[in-house]
């Protein structure tokens, strides 16, 4: 079984199969789980399409995705207290999934009324400028030096495993992919898909496929994870 | 064995409780972000006590069950798994009291 695999050691894990292969099969039990939990979710909860399940806003499937994020989040800062050596790094990597998961609850519009990520509103007249300012200077600036200073470490350290091959580095980007492909489908699909005749029933899978995606990015990161995790609660330095 | 040390064991704790316990709880609706005035922060809250239930969980059977083999280190996690999930218990009892004040203004 996959998830036997998962269970072992990152240097055994390294030593003992070729990075690329590894990361491509994680990535594939990783959409087989997905595809389970959420034949899971439309056989449990009852809802009538698969729309209603994967694509609604706070549907089961998004509802899943914030909830693995927040997780993510919660056993990152367990590890670093479990972890001495490696704290900030743990804080680091807790801190980038909870944003993830404030994202998905879409926490920026409701705690603040502003939609940080839409850059359209950045430079909509409608919206006064000293309003936008605040938002530059109070809310957009110090996230970027909070993230950025824990970024610049957490970058050190992938600077090192470049050159020392190690496995999570494709983790890592196939990750990042994943997540370009979900922001380019949610923010750039709106303007550009008009131009294709997809009709309502192309839209709607596209947004299933990308609801998907970002739940199987929630997966996949703690499951790259993982093994990590498993070290740091096992005391070792 | 293998399947406690698997990551899709303790996922699946989060995922039953995002899917099916999350709208079984007091208070809980699909607008509460916007509709009360605290019931943003008290799904995140709930959402964290997920994480830690099943970090707690964790912590417990695998604390537990390694507790003979090497004292120190199956202790750390046993301790580990108590904490969240007195956490989690803690989590709750905050969801519910932002939501009953933000109910009762």
């Amino acid at each position: 079984m996959f998830v036997r695999q998962w269970s072992s050691r990152p240097q055994s894990i390294s030593k003992t199969h070729d990075p690329i292969v590894l990361c491509s099969k994680h990535l594939v039990q990783v959409m087989f789980f997905c595809i389970g939990v959420t034949v899971l979710a439309k056989w449990g909860t009852g809802l009538p399409g698969w729309r209603d399940v994967i694509a609604s806003e706070n549907g089961p499937i998004e509802r899943m995705s914030a909830a693995i994020w927040f997780m993510g989040f919660t056993w990152c800062v367990a590890a670093a207290l479990a972890q001495r050596t490696r704290t900030v790094e743990w804080l680091s990597v807790a801190m980038v999934l909870l944003l993830f998961g404030l994202r998905e609850l879409d926490a920026h519009r409701w705690s603040t009324g502003w939609n940080l990520d839409k850059l359209a509103n950045y430079w909509n007249p409608q919206f006064p400028l000293h309003e936008r300012l605040l938002v530059i200077g109070l809310m957009v600036l110090p996230c970027l030096i909070v993230g950025g200073g824990l970024c610049l470490r957490l970058w050190k350290t992938i600077g090192q495993s470049w050159f020392t091959d190690e496995s999570w580095l494709r983790h890592l980007m196939v990750g990042v992919a994943i997540l370009v492909f979900c922001v380019t489908l949610d923010k750039v699909g709106p303007y550009v898909l008009p131009l294709f005749v997809l009709g309502d029933f192309g839209q709607v899978v596209l947004m299933e496929i990308e609801e998907f995606l970002e739940l199987v990015l929630a997966v996949f990161t703690i499951a790259s994870l993982w093994p990590y995790l498993q070290k740091a609660f096992n005391g070792d330095e | 064995m293998w399947w406690l040390k698997s990551w899709p064991c303790w996922i699946l704790i989060v995922v039953i409780c995002a899917t099916w316990v999350l709208p079984e709880i007091p208070y809980y609706q699909d607008w509460m972000p916007y509709g009360y005035e605290l019931g943003g922060i008290a799904l995140v809250v709930m959402y964290l006590s997920f994480g830690c239930w099943s970090l707690g969980l964790y912590g417990l059977v695998m604390g537990g069950l390694s507790w003979k083999s090497d004292s120190l280190k199956s202790r750390l996690v046993f301790k580990l798994g108590l904490a969240a999930l007195s956490l989690a218990i803690g989590l709750v009892v905050c969801y519910l009291k932002l939501m009953h004040l933000t109910l009762s203004v």
